[in-house]
């Protein structure tokens, strides 16, 4: 058994991505999400003339980051981060101020008008907690996704930091983002 | 960056909180010059300053626990002090600034006394032609 | 025209009588051999009961045979069906480890050079895996394939390509809300450099015709489609009122698709349609 705390990361490799949209579907299905929000989203990018052209796809969801700006501004604690490192919201304690979306640097956040309250990828903790994989990562075709303990220096994640090149987003934002993108 | 669109209820508090500020900063003002010896115009400032000076900001308040996506649970702000989310400040200033300026615009308080003014005698505002 | 059916397709739009077959959830079926190099027996069992009035397939058949009175060809259960399939596999008890693990692959992995069963021949002359046909010589046809390059569109016209996205399975998804909600209509792409030359703007209604039919959408202008072609999503435009979203939303590709196939191997060829684009 591990006796390390552990520290939950996913690692996303962009250029496998097909554009599929898998990921967003499995989240909707997995976390019940109405079709006007989203907790995740394939963001696109199209250059060049033809026949020169470029398309790349990248995955972006909540970047579970490490000084999380949303739980600082959660006026009563509703965001949190929990000991392994996932930020998540108690739907219960959100009174819907909705500081944490304007906070949030990477636009993870929205208000659902329906239940009055703010939500966010968490991971899909639901699973996490029974020892499953997020829904996005498990039901990725082309396996974009590795989710994973970063503190477990033979596990995947720190496997695949170590052996290739990576960055974060928007680390000037200095919430020291825990979703990596290799290069 | 994400763009939030405040809705009537955040551009009426804002109008009402700084209604309520400006209220109680003349009033103030005018309390002290009148302290100094001053005629009695100062007097009277000061008084419909402080008496009106709560009101603009409790509905406010109001409209900002409306604008919260659960009003009913606005009682979790004041469970606890976060001084890092100015939410959570700004709902206990909130508070402390609505206390002061009710205690301050209270028959019993010193400054509305200042000057004779008897609540028995004469009507709510009856002050204001004196 | 009978049939049976998942979805309220086009196809079913068509239909005189529709039997609503269960999905592939909710029923058993008969044991399937995919073949290959690794062929395997596949087992498919119901996970969960039928959300509606839906029946399997061989519910379907044996009421129909009922009809005709000719059960007595179909007087057998599921469970029988699927037990006379397995009961020759090299198993003890075969329906109970495909119920245990889904499939079944036989022992052993294929090697190069050899056939499972040395005596095996393929159905060519010498026997073998040809590269080079006789027979297909004999027939007229190249014997080793050549490359011949697409015919270069008549002036005037484009060609045709037709294709899907990564989030539609073929025209069949493309009315489920979720995935909808990705692309609710599909366009015509254009190049720049030719919709100038058509003198049409992006999002423009145009015309697209070929010599079986005309069909109208919006027009999309985009730098990744050939200047001598355009491009329209697959599975759109539908004639069943039943495919809520997709019902006359966009325009179908069937209307103006032109029938052609390659000689040698049968399959469909779908790129192989010249359109006059216009604006409409």
């Amino acid at each position: 058994m591990a006796t390390h705390n552990k520290r939950y990361v996913m690692v996303i490799d962009s250029k496998k991505c097909i554009d599929c949209k898998a990921c967003v579907v499995a989240c909707r299905a997995e976390n019940r999400v109405p079709l006007r929000y989203s907790r995740n989203w394939i963001a696109e990018e199209h250059r060049g003339e033809w026949p020169k052209l470029l398309a790349a796809f990248e995955p972006g969801q909540c970047q579970q980051c490490e000084s999380p700006a949303c739980v600082r501004v959660c006026p009563t604690g509703a965001s949190y981060q929990r000991p392994d490192g996932i930020v998540a919201i108690n739907e219960s304690e959100c009174v819907g101020c909705r500081y944490c979306i304007i906070a949030c640097p990477y636009d993870a956040r929205f208000f659902r008008e329906d239940k009055g309250v703010v939500e966010k990828c968490d991971f899909c903790v639901q699973l996490v907690d029974r020892g499953e994989i997020p829904a996005c990562v498990k039901t990725c075709p082309s396996k974009v996704r590795v989710f994973g303990d970063l503190n477990d220096p033979d596990g995947p994640v720190r496997q695949l930091l170590e052996r290739r090149r990576h960055l974060t987003k928007k680390p000037e934002a200095g919430t020291s983002p825990q979703i990596y993108y290799l290069l | 960056m994400k763009q939030i669109e405040w809705g009537y209820l955040i551009v009426s508090y804002l109008f009402l909180g700084g209604l309520s500020a400006g209220l109680y900063c003349v009033s103030a003002l005018a309390a002290l010059l009148h302290a100094n010896g001053h005629d009695s115009a100062y007097k009277r400032i000061a008084r419909l300053g402080a008496l009106l000076a709560p009101w603009p900001v409790l509905i406010g308040s109001f409209l900002l626990i409306f604008d919260l996506g659960h009003w009913y649970r606005f009682w979790k702000l004041f469970v606890r002090l976060r001084w890092t989310s100015p939410m959570s400040l700004g709902s206990w200033l909130l508070i402390a600034f609505s206390v002061v300026a009710f205690v301050i615009s209270s028959p019993g308080s010193r400054k509305m006394n200042a000057g004779g003014y008897s609540p028995k005698s004469q009507g709510n505002f009856a002050f204001c032609k004196s | 025209m009978l049939l049976q059916f998942l979805a309220l397709s086009d196809t079913a739009w068509y239909a005189d009588v529709i039997f609503p077959e269960s999905t592939y959830l909710e029923r058993q079926d008969p044991a399937e051999v995919m073949s290959g190099i690794c062929p395997v027996v596949v087992y498919r069992q119901p996970v969960i009961k039928p959300l509606h009035d839906t029946k399997p397939t061989l519910d379907i058949v044996q009421g129909l045979a009922k009809r005709l009175n000719l059960s007595q060809y179909f007087d057998f259960t599921i469970e029988q069906w699927v037990n006379a399939q397995l009961k020759e596999l090299p198993l003890e008890t075969p329906v109970d480890y495909l119920k245990k693990h889904g499939i079944y692959a036989p022992p052993g992995f294929p090697k190069y050079g050899t056939t499972l069963n040395a005596e095996h021949r393929f159905v060519t002359k010498s026997g073998k895996i040809e590269l080079f046909s006789e027979r297909l010589q004999e027939l007229g046809y190249d014997p080793l394939p050549i490359y011949q390059s697409p015919t270069p569109p008549p002036a005037g016209m484009l060609r045709l390509i037709l294709g899907r996205k990564a989030y539609f399975t073929h025209a069949n998804s493309t009315n489920n809300p979720w995935l909808n909600a990705f692309d609710s209509e599909n366009r015509l792409w254009l190049n720049p450099v030719t919709a100038d030359s058509l003198g049409v703007a992006d999002g423009q209604l145009v015309e697209a015709t070929s010599t079986v039919g005309s069909v109208r959408l919006k027009a999309k202008i985009t730098q990744e489609i050939r200047p001598d072609c355009t491009f329209m999503l697959h599975g759109f435009g539908k004639r069943a009122k039943w495919q809520r979203l997709t019902a006359g939303v966009g325009a179908c590709d069937a209307q103006i698709l032109e029938t052609a196939w390659d000689k040698v191997s049968g399959n469909a060829a779908l790129h192989e349609t010249f359109v006059k684009v216009r604006r409409a």
